[in-house]
């Protein structure tokens, strides 16, 4: 047994944000920092809002209202997990096709704030590992950083 | 359960703390032995997760360059005999090695029929229940102190292991998170705090 924790990619683009909730047939209003969505559970609709860094999505952890609520409108309900999962995908592609509208320098503007993230991450990750007394080895492949992290007791 | 096609948990195309070398991890959804303590309670669960066809996951392993084996767990693999088997024997038949976790001990898979298969073609067998009162993360590739690792072949034997603790951690290209394996909770902890 081993154990599997993944992180949420980060949503930080407004835009994008609802553009890929859009290509998942989940219609969004916009409401200050917040971002509502018409998926519904027990406490409401399920929406993301604004921490200053990214937009964090909230809902109701038992989603068995969900269901019910939508079940009784005819429509099927995505369980959150399936929905997040699904979300990354719609995201990365809609990031993408942002990119591609938007004027070169703010393209490298954006493209350098993603890759100064992706190294707080990875220099951030080793610091830790290696506080912990892990030995660490680093490689890149398919697009991904991987660390394997090795401590002999 | 779902005919021809596997529930998976998660997939990770490249690990390399799963067995020897570069390897093709697949963990399958839906466990019913339910160890107590055991980590990735949300793997079992034999509700639909994601749904793969046992043809395009082959396909999809095949296309994946430099691994030299591929790696299930789960969830509990043999919980899905039927096309485990299926897909273990196409992947013998292409030279890849082959491990499995299980938590069925070695002796239950013998004497069970749908299970006994996978001695045609697994080379490491990871097998026994998670036992918590057992924990121990500085055994390689194992949770717990009663778990076997089971050279089937001779591929591989006992010189393949030395006993350390091993984590893996994937950063993608938005700098989200994968970690894998044996971590400690103060190691979670730190690692899932944002830093941006």
């Amino acid at each position: 047994m081993s154990v599997v924790i993944k992180t949420l990619t980060p949503f930080t683009e407004c835009d994008v944000l609802i553009e890929a909730l859009a290509s998942l047939n989940v219609s969004t209003t916009v409401s200050g920092v917040k971002i509502i969505t018409d998926r519904r559970d027990y406490q409401g609709l399920q929406h993301f809002i604004w921490n200053g860094d990214v937009y964090v999505f909230r809902h109701d952890s038992d989603e068995l209202g969900g269901r019910i609520i939508n079940n009784a409108i005819h429509r099927q309900y995505t369980p959150t997990r399936q929905f997040l999962s699904k979300l990354e995908i719609a995201y990365k592609t809609a990031y993408q096709l942002h990119l591609a509208r938007l004027a070169e320098a703010e393209r490298l503007r954006l493209e350098q704030e993603r890759l100064a993230r992706v190294e707080a991450v990875r220099s951030n990750a080793i610091a830790k590992a290696k506080a912990q007394g892990y030995r660490v080895k680093e490689q890149k492949k398919n697009g991904k950083i991987q660390l394997v992290l090795t401590r002999t007791i | 359960m779902f005919n021809t096609c596997f529930n998976l948990a998660n997939i990770e195309p490249s690990s390399h703390i799963y067995g020897p070398g570069d390897r093709f991890v697949i963990w399958l959804q839906g466990c019913t032995l339910a160890c107590k303590g055991c980590w990735n309670t949300a793997m079992w669960s034999h509700k639909e997760n994601e749904l793969i066809e046992r043809q395009k996951l082959f396909n999809q392993i095949m296309d994946t360059p430099g691994i030299v084996g591929v790696t299930f767990l789960g969830g509990e693999p043999l919980q899905q005999a039927e096309n485990l088997l299926w897909l273990m024997k196409k992947l013998s038949e292409e030279g890849l090695d082959i491990m499995l976790y299980t938590g069925y001990e070695f002796a239950e898979i013998e004497s069970c029929s749908n299970k006994q298969g996978i001695f045609d073609f697994v080379d490491i067998l990871i097998s026994g229940r998670y036992r918590h009162s057992l924990r121990n993360t500085n055994l390689l590739w194992r949770g717990s102190e009663n778990q076997k690792v089971n050279f089937l072949t001779a591929k591989y034997n006992e010189t393949t292991v030395s006993e350390y603790n091993q984590v893996e951690i994937h950063i993608g290209e938005f700098g989200e998170l994968s970690i894998l394996g044996y971590p400690e909770q103060e190691l979670i902890n730190v690692l899932s705090k944002p830093v941006y």
